[in-house]
Formats: C-alpha cells, structure tokens, sequence
C-alpha cells in the first residue's frame, strides 16, 4: 500500500530534522546577545502581536500578509514582545519597464514603483572576483517589507532610517563552484535630505560600532571595517571577520568578507554588495565601479558624472632626472593630499620604478638600484624597499612596499615626503645572452594604497596616480 | 518554562522538530536551519515572555517562518547554501524518489499554500489554528488549503478528483524533483 502525502511529508521533515546539526541553545544566546549590537536596517514596520488560540495559545502577526505592498509608516511601534521579528516581505506586482520611464515621481522624489532601467549598474561592470555574474532575477523586485543587512549600531528597535521601500536585484557568480553572492538595492527616501541623512547613520555606524566577537557557530572572530574608498557621496567598505587562525569567521546576518558600496543620488540610496565566504577581491578599483555607480544613479539626481578621486598624489624632481648606471642618486618629492571635506584614513604611497626601455628583457623591468626616504626630522636618509614593477601587481600589494606607516589626513590636508633613488652599477653586468642594457626612459611611479596587516593593500584610486619620467643612462 | 533552564530544555527538545518543517515550508535545509537557530535568538532575547506562552514552539516557527523568507536572510543563505552544497549536502539523506517528487510538488504551489499545507498536514493544525500562526482569515486559510491541494492534485492522488480505480494508483506521480 502506497505512503500517503502525510507519511511523505511526515517522513521528509523528519529527513531534515535528522540531518540537522543543532548549533546548540548557547549558541543561540549569544547569537541573541550579538542581536543587541548588529541590527536591521528598518524599511518597514514591525507590526507583530500575540494572541492567543483555541490550542491555548497561538500566535498572530498582525502584519502583511499578501496583498498590495503596503507603504512604509515608520512612525509604527513594534509590540515589545517580538520587536525584532521582521514584517515579512511584501511584492507588488512586477513594475513595467517602460521604454522611457520617469526617474522621479511627482515632487522631485525617486517614485519605488517605477523602475528605472537606467539607474542599475549592469553586473558586466561588477569588477569584483569571481569575475562574472549572472542576475537571479529578469527585472527588480519593490519590496516595501523589513530588509535585513545593514550594519548598525542601533540597540532594541530596528534603526528606522525612514526609506519608502527598496528595489532590489540579486545576483550569483557565473562559474560553479565559487561561494559568493551580490546584491544591488535601491533604497526610496521621501526626500534627498532623507537619503543623505540616512547614508550619514551608515557611515556613522560603520565608523563606529562594535563587531561581533563570537561566530555563530560559537567561535571567537575578529571584525573589522575598513573604508576603501569614497568618492562624491559614495563610500566603499570591506567588512571581514576572521578567526584567531586568520580563517573565515561565521558572523550572524553576514558573510565572513563583504565588500559594500553606498552611494546617494536625490532621494535615493544604492547598496551593492559583494559577500561570500572566501576573501573578497581587494584589487578591484573601488573608485571605478563607484564612480559606475554614481554615473547611473544620477538619474535620480545630484552630481552627475562624479568627480576625480579626493585624494591626490603628486610626484615632483628636486633636481635633475637622469639617472646614471653607478651615478649619484636623483631626489624627489611625493605629495599626498585630501581633497576631500572628510577624514581619510590608513592612507600610505607606494614609491615603484616603473617599466624601463633600457632593457630589451621580455619585462623590461628597471635594473636594480637603491630607493631611500629621508627622515624629516634628522635628515638622515632610510633605506626602503627598492619596488620595481614587473608583469603583475605585486608592486602595489605587498606590504613590504609600504614605505611609511600608514597615516591619516584631515579635509584639506597635505603630506609631503622625499626620495631619492639610484642604479646599480652592476647591473648592467646582471644580463646575458641576448639581453642588455641600453640608454633609455623610464618613470619613478606613486600609487596610493590602505595597507591592511596579514594581507594585501587596498589600492586607493588608479595607479600610478602620478608618474615622474626618467631617463636612465649607462654612463 | 521561564529561566535559562527551560531555554535549553525548549531548544533541545524541539530544535529538530521546527528545522524538519521549516523544511518542508522552505525547501532549503539551509534556510531553515538558520532561521529556527534565529528564531531561537530571539526567544532568548525575551524568553522570561516568550518562555510563558502556552506554545513557544508556535512562536519560533512562525517567527522562524518570516526570517526564512525575508530578502536580506536570503542573500546570506545563498551563500551558506552553496557552501553546504560545496560540501555534498545538498540532498538529504533517506529520500526516495516519491519524497522527492512530493517536495518539487509542494515548490509548485505558492509559499502561502504551502504554509498552510504544512501546518495543515505535518503540524497538524486545524484551520482556525493555521488563521491564528498565519494571521490569516480562516476563509483565507481555507482558500490556501483548497488550492495548492487543487494544485498539487496532479501529483498528489490523495488530492485529486476520485477517479475511477483511484485507490490503484501511486501516491505521488514522479516528476524531476528540481522541475519548475
């Protein structure tokens, strides 16, 4: 005699129930504890109540279910009985995507119910690792329920920041086999001072809460943010938890490497995010896909195309800039500056030789030589790491090219530093067959980057942000 | 049931219970497991209140139920689920092609008739107690019943018109369990 559908079901749930691994009560604890600290980012009401039932008791949540979408009223107040417990996610029926649709809905305001195809950024432009993407989804979903993800500081209550509601488009790698997932939303505000004020608390938050400290799985993590870039109201961050052994830690809400960008045009705020379980690429350009960003999202207003990077460096000869095989050393200055009306912080230049057509060898690299940074203070002159660059990009990733501590500057502020660099006489004598030296051009380069301890540099911007041409002389 | 004690008494005695029919809701024993081990999170979190309901498991399934389905909880268990399916978890174990059938049916209907299947089925609730968890009208909650056993009726015979020799035919009509 056949099963029947309650046997099947029966018998799959209890599949299920014996293939799970319960992470344990105290684990559960914690992860409430670490609730306290790591919050949802309100886009909707808490609307929540227990009743009770006919069994005795019963639960009822007075909220969404189905229906038309329902508009965000964040004046609500949760019950405090389960005041965390998210409103569940409303879909309105899927938007037209009309050839030539307003960005804006009456009043100057991003409309959520509008789709407005020009306003994504398309997932070929997504410079991050693993490379290619693909769309979850045919067109964006309008969501005006409870998202969770953000990051927040805010203790007992959602952190209402007070959007209408979010389009959001998911997306996965294209090859198998890669642990990673990215998520492009666009948060609705009822005005461009709400948006703005709403990526101010991120940014706030970001700077300033505490990480969590104990995995969900119950094993102790380190979480830190880093701000990598910011350009133009857009701002980029790469949020990692790691274990004492330096492997991925199991934060509740998020991957173990997230790498975020926030950008506001007019009303409206766009998260994308990159997360996944395996360190996030940090060689991307951050300032390239932000400025794709803002580009796109200009439609909604604001700053359209975005400006160049705040943060500048320029490079500048003391003297002449020949330099002699064996010869006396050529001197230089590198400046740093911010532009910017903010703080940037854990900012250092990378001083590399850039490719030379001295040399016929298949990279062409700079023949080795000797770079030194005076102490301002003393005068004396240090030697550091002589950085030529070669076929990839470990000229600029390696710590050990850091020639300086990592610094911060004020809105406005500038760094100077001096260099001086020179060739070996001997390496000329280095090349054989048919390899050789000649006369030739060259450049000394500087790029900035945010040193990161146990891991590559973040570069800041292009590189090399400035180049200084040389010519290189065998006598 | 207040206190510390009771907590872990409540979570040791029904954590696998809720997973198996988060299961069955969700179809992702990723999604379930992570949402049951949230729900549990949060009952902590007001357990001296939650610990005194007459059904706390009713609490956590239902609260388990809409983290599961909420967006941001997705993004993080498409990645935990495709850690878990990097790791050969993908399928459970002790499933035969009749269970699997059943499951690519019950993804055929909408996660609201599926709900109430489950809770109908499974948990065993009645409809005005399904109208309770879900917060529903009970005519809705009828609604959702009707329809996805309509929906599910050609692969389902217990829910399908009885046709003639009805009662010699299987259960579950085979139907590739990832099939949309």
């Amino acid at each position: 005699m056949p099963e029947s559908f309650q046997d099947l079901l029966s018998d799959i749930a209890q599949s299920a129930s014996t293939s799970t691994n319960p992470a344990g009560a105290d684990a559960a604890r914690r992860r409430g504890r670490q609730r306290t600290v790591r919050k949802q980012f309100a886009a909707g009401v808490m609307a929540v109540a227990l009743i009770g039932a006919s069994a005795g008791l019963a639960l009822a949540l007075a909220g969404n279910q189905g229906g038309a979408p329902k508009p965000i009223t964040n004046s609500g107040t949760p019950t405090p009985t389960v005041s965390n417990t998210p409103a569940p996610p409303s879909t309105s029926p899927s938007p037209s995507n009309s050839s030539s649709p307003s960005a804006t809905a009456p009043g100057g305001t991003g409309d959520l119910n509008t789709i407005v195809p020009g306003a994504w950024t398309p997932q070929s432009q997504f410079a991050i690792n693993p490379g290619g993407w693909t769309a979850n989804m045919t067109k964006p979903s309008i969501n005006t329920a409870d998202r969770q993800w953000f990051y927040s500081c805010t203790t007992g209550t959602l952190t209402h920041l007070g959007s209408n509601g979010y389009q959001e488009m998911t997306y996965k790698p294209t090859s198998s086999g890669t642990v990673f997932s990215a998520d492009q939303v666009l948060f609705f505000f009822p005005s461009t001072a709400a948006a703005q004020q709403a990526l101010g608390t991120i940014r706030s938050d970001y700077a300033h809460c505490p990480e969590q400290s104990v995995g969900v799985n119950g094993v102790p993590m380190t979480g830190t943010v880093q701000q990598t870039e910011q350009l133009d109201g857009g701002y980029a961050w790469l949020h990692t938890f790691r274990t004492a052994q330096g492997a991925p830690g199991d934060p509740a809400n998020l991957a173990s490497d997230n790498h975020e960008f926030f950008v506001q045009r007019g009303s409206v705020v766009e998260l994308v995010w990159f997360g996944g379980d395996t360190t996030v690429d940090r060689q991307s350009n951050d300032l390239t896909f932000l400025a794709a960003l803002e580009s796109n999202l200009c439609v909604y207003g604001g700053q359209c195309p975005p400006t160049k990077h705040p943060l500048t460096a320029s490079i500048t000869a003391n003297g002449s800039t020949a330099l002699h095989l064996g010869g006396s050393p050529i001197e230089f200055t590198v400046t740093v500056s911010n532009n910017s009306d903010d703080t940037l912080r854990d900012i250092a230049p990378i001083v590399s030789l850039g490719h030379c057509t001295c040399s016929n060898t298949p990279v062409s690299m700079m023949p080795a030589g000797q770079l030194q940074l005076r102490d301002p203070s003393t005068g004396a002159w240090k030697t550091v790491f002589y950085d030529a660059e070669g076929t990839g990009m470990d000229y600029l990733l390696s710590l050990s090219a850091v020639p300086v501590p990592p610094f911060d500057l004020d809105a406005g502020q500038s760094v100077t530093f001096t260099f001086r660099v020179q060739l070996d006489p001997a390496s000329a004598n280095k090349l054989s067959g048919p390899y050789h030296l000649s006369d030739g051009t060259a450049s000394i380069d500087v790029s900035l980057v945010h040193p990161v301890a146990n891991a590559d540099n973040i570069q800041i911007g292009n590189s090399p942000t400035a180049a200084l041409p040389v010519t290189v002389l065998l006598n | 049931m207040g206190g510390e004690l009771g907590f872990d008494e409540f979570y040791a005695a029904s954590f696998r219970r809720l997973v198996g029919q988060l299961y069955a809701m969700t179809g992702s024993l990723t999604d379930a497991e992570d949402a049951v081990q949230e729900a549990y999170a949060r009952a902590w979190q007001r357990w001296d209140k939650v610990g005194e309901y007459g059904a706390p498991e009713a609490w956590i399934r239902t609260v388990a139920y809409r983290i599961a389905v909420s967006a941001g909880r997705k993004a993080k268990n498409r990645l935990l689920a495709h850690r878990h399916e990097e790791a050969g978890r993908a399928q459970l174990p002790g499933l035969n092609p009749d269970h699997l059938a059943l499951m690519a049916a019950l993804r055929r209907i909408s996660a609201d008739q599926r709900r109430a299947i489950v809770l109908h089925y499974l948990v065993g609730l009645s409809v005005d107690e399904i109208a309770d968890e879900t917060a529903a009208p009970t005519g809705t909650v009828k609604g959702w019943l009707a329809r996805g056993r309509k929906a599910m009726a050609p692969h389902v015979s217990e829910f399908a018109e009885a046709p003639s020799g009805a009662g010699h035919t299987r259960p579950i009509h085979h139907i590739e369990a990832g099939e949309e």
